[in-house]
């Protein structure tokens, strides 16, 4: 077995069990191919490389999100799949707005991180019942949105929503925590504000690859687009 | 009946004269897309599983390809109901080749008779 096979392996590991035991060998067995095919050639060698941890990195996931999704051997819908990944993706993404820009309190640990304790220390008191309230608000928020997800609109349409909306409003909230706050916003306000940018762009390509199976690696995005 | 992605179509149409293995459609995916497109192999396999699990595709025995080596290898063959399912994608894909035509988008083909 040669090192390339070896190091294809262990990437292997990132697809689930069941799926590698299916594919795994014939994926090894494509990956040969396709190295035999460079032959020596170096600079065809780390293309295909380039281009097999690309697709790795894009479809283990949505395998992953597929199989997670599945129920007793029948495969949830990809609507069903988008909706709760959009439904998570909002919930979180708008449980953060509410608790650092409005309320502040909720997430007294995250609120803390973003601005220095020195600063509007009556705001960093762990307020317990804000907390409950907030919880029960989100819990109320995530069912109604997956509810309206799953009637009216495309969970496909929505997790593209959120790559435009995401960093749009994430903009706006971190410019008015500059204005008030009066500080540079901190490397963990980029961080929180880009997790949910990142879930867009993994549902996103998900809505392009489980609905429509699979993206070319031409990066074409595909919308959501059931089978047949 | 609602569009296909170009992999699971391009798949289709790859196995629409024959069955071939994962290689093959690779290669034939690549040659009708001069290049443009090349399956990973997740995306390959990973719509292999969904169009098996989806019965537009099946898998026939395994065996060698003497063209390659003496691995055995997995061949696939379109069904029936992905065969429908290639045609009507294919007549999709037509219509807005027509409709790009119609606007002057794209020329008109040359019909074998050498009108416009």
């Amino acid at each position: 077995m040669t090192i390339s096979e070896r190091v294809y392996r262990l990437i292997l590991k990132a697809y689930p069990v069941e799926y590698r035991r299916e594919f795994g060998e014939p994926m090894l067995q494509l990956l040969r191919d396709q190295l035999r095919e460079c032959g020596s050639e170096r600079s065809c060698v780390v293309r295909l490389w380039g281009r097999i941890l690309a697709d790795t990195l894009r479809t283990a996931p949505a395998i992953h999100l597929e199989l997670l999704a599945s129920s007793g051997g029948g495969m949830m819908r990809p609507r069903t799949t988008l909706a709760v990944l959009s439904t998570l993706l909002f919930t979180w993404f708008g449980h953060q707005v509410v608790a650092r820009a409005f309320w502040g309190i909720p997430n007294a640990h995250s609120f803390a991180k973003v601005h220095r304790p020195s600063e509007w220390p009556e705001r960093l008191i762990y307020d317990i019942a804000a907390q409950t309230v907030a919880d029960s608000l989100t819990v109320v928020f995530a069912v109604a949105l997956f509810l309206l997800i799953m009637r009216k609109f495309s969970a496909g349409r929505l997790s593209r929503g959120a790559l435009v909306a995401v960093p749009i409003v994430a903009a706006g909230v971190t410019g008015l925590e500059f204005l008030f706050a009066r500080q540079p916003p901190r490397l963990e306000i980029y961080v929180a504000w880009f997790l949910p940018l990142l879930l867009g762009v993994v549902s996103g390509a998900w809505a392009g690859s489980a609905g429509g199976q699979g993206r070319d690696e031409a990066g074409r995005g595909q919308t959501l687009r059931p089978i047949h | 009946m609602e569009p296909l992605t170009p992999a699971v179509f391009h798949i289709l149409l790859a196995l629409a004269d024959g069955e071939k293995h994962g290689y093959g459609i690779m290669l034939e995916v690549r040659a009708t897309t001069r290049g443009q497109l090349v399956l990973g192999p997740g995306t390959l396999y990973g719509t292999i599983k969904r169009l098996l699990q989806a019965g537009l595709i099946v898998e026939s025995a395994e065996r060698e390809d003497p063209g390659i080596n003496s691995e055995r290898r997995r061949y696939y063959r379109i069904t029936p109901q992905g065969r429908v399912a290639a045609k009507a994608e294919a007549e999709r894909l037509q219509a807005l080749v027509q409709a790009a035509c119609a606007k002057s988008l794209l020329k008109r083909p040359r019909t074998a008779a050498g009108g416009a």
